[in-house]
C-alpha cells in the first residue's frame, strides 16, 4: 500500500532543517525517525498519543508535535500541507532543553508555516 | 522520508545508528500492530488485559510503546489476539528494505486466525506448500513444486486445466482463489 502521508521537510538556506537537526543529535534519534515516521504516513487515522499531539491554543492552531523517545523525549513539530497529503516538518527540539527553547521552537514552527503557505520559503522530501 | 539508499548508506555507516533502527523498529512495530488489532477488534485495554492474563497498566505500557517485551509476553499478546508470532534474526538489508515503505493493511491491521482469508483459501486448495518456490510465470507449467513433481524440485509440474499466474507475490488460479508467496 502506498503511503498515504508524505513528510516534507522545511527548507532554510537550502538545506531540510529537520535532517540538519537530526544529524546534531545522536545516531539513535535518527534511527528513531527513520522507524517511527514511515509508520505515521501509512496510518493517519491512528495518529493519537503517545506518538502524535495536536499543539493547544490558537496561538498553535494547526500545528501537530510528533514525540520521539530516545532514553530522553525529542518533539517535531509541523502542519499540514502545503498541499493535501502532505505534512511539513519545520522545528525540532529536545525535550531536556529549557522551558524557553521549547516555546521558541513551537513559535518557530508558526513562523516557517506561514512562511510556507505564503510562498516565501520551500519544503522538500526527507531522504 | 528516508529512502531505502538512504537507510543502507546509514546502516553502513553506523553501527549506533543500526542498533538504534533494530530498536525502534522491533519497538514501534509492535506498539502499532498493538494498537491497531485492539482498536480493529473494539477491545478496551481492560479487555485486552482480561484476554492476556495481565494488568491493564501493563497493556497501556505495551500499546504506548513499552521496549523491554520478553518472548512469553509477546506470546500471551498473540494468543489473545489469535494471530502468528514470529521473532527472528535477520540480515540488515531486509530492515532496510522494510522499513520505508509499510503497508498498512499488511504489517498492521492483522486478522485473528478464523477471520484470516488468506488462510481460509490456502486450506481450500488441493495442492499444499507451493510457498517458497518460483511459479514459472503466466502459463500452465510450474517449476520447482515439490507435490506436483513426483517429489523431485528440479522437474518441472504442468497443472492440468492450466490458467495459473504469478502477480506480484500471489499466485492466482482461474477461479480467483489467491495465494501469497
Amino acid at each position: 500500500m502506498p503511503q498515504l502521508v508524505e513528510f516534507r521537510d522545511f527548507v532554510h538556506r537550502g538545506e531540510s532543517v529537520i535532517d540538519q537537526w537530526l544529524s546534531e543529535q545522536p545516531k539513535e534519534v535518527r534511527a528513531e525517525y527513520d522507524s517511527m515516521f514511515p509508520i505515521l504516513a501509512v496510518l493517519p487515522e491512528r495518529w493519537q498519543r503517545p506518538w502524535v499531539v495536536p499543539l493547544h491554543g490558537p496561538k498553535y492552531r494547526g500545528i501537530l508535535e510528533f514525540r520521539v523517545k530516545v532514553r530522553v523525549p525529542y518533539r517535531i513539530f509541523g502542519f499540514r500541507g502545503p498541499v493535501a497529503g502532505q505534512v511539513t516538518l519545520c522545528s525540532a527540539v529536545c525535550k531536556n532543553q529549557n522551558k524557553g527553547i521549547q516555546a521558541a521552537s513551537q513559535d518557530l514552527a508558526v513562523r516557517r508555516r506561514i512562511m510556507v503557505e505564503n510562498g516565501e520559503a520551500g519544503t522538500v522530501t526527507h531522504v | 522520508m528516508s529512502s531505502r539508499s538512504e537507510l543502507a548508506k546509514r546502516l553502513l555507516a553506523s553501527k549506533e545508528y543500526a542498533e538504534g533502527l533494530v530498536a525502534a523498529d522491533s519497538k514501534n512495530t509492535i506498539a502499532f500492530q498493538l494498537r491497531v488489532m485492539q482498536e480493529d477488534r473494539g477491545w478496551t485495554q481492560q479487555e485486552l488485559a482480561e484476554r492476556a492474563d495481565m494488568g491493564q497498566s501493563q497493556i497501556s505500557a505495551y500499546l504506548n510503546g513499552y521496549d523491554s517485551y520478553n518472548v512469553a509476553t509477546l506470546r500471551r499478546l498473540a494468543a489473545a489476539f489469535d494471530v502468528s508470532l514470529v521473532i527472528a534474526f535477520e540480515a540488515f538489508y531486509r530492515l532496510a528494505n522494510r522499513v520505508p515503505s509499510r503497508s498498512a493493511s499488511e504489517e498492521f491491521s492483522i486478522p485473528g486466525r478464523l477471520d484470516d482469508r488468506l488462510l481460509r483459501q490456502m486450506a481450500t486448495y488441493t495442492v499444499n506448500d507451493v510457498f517458497g518456490h518460483s511459479c514459472s510465470g503466466a502459463g500452465s507449467t510450474w517449476s520447482g513444486v515439490p507435490e506436483m513433481s513426483a517429489g523431485s524440485t528440479n522437474e518441472t509440474a504442468t497443472i492440468d486445466d492450466g490458467v495459473l499466474t504469478q502477480r506480484n507475490d500471489e499466485l492466482v488460479t482461474r477461479t480467483g482463489v489467491q495465494y501469497v508467496a
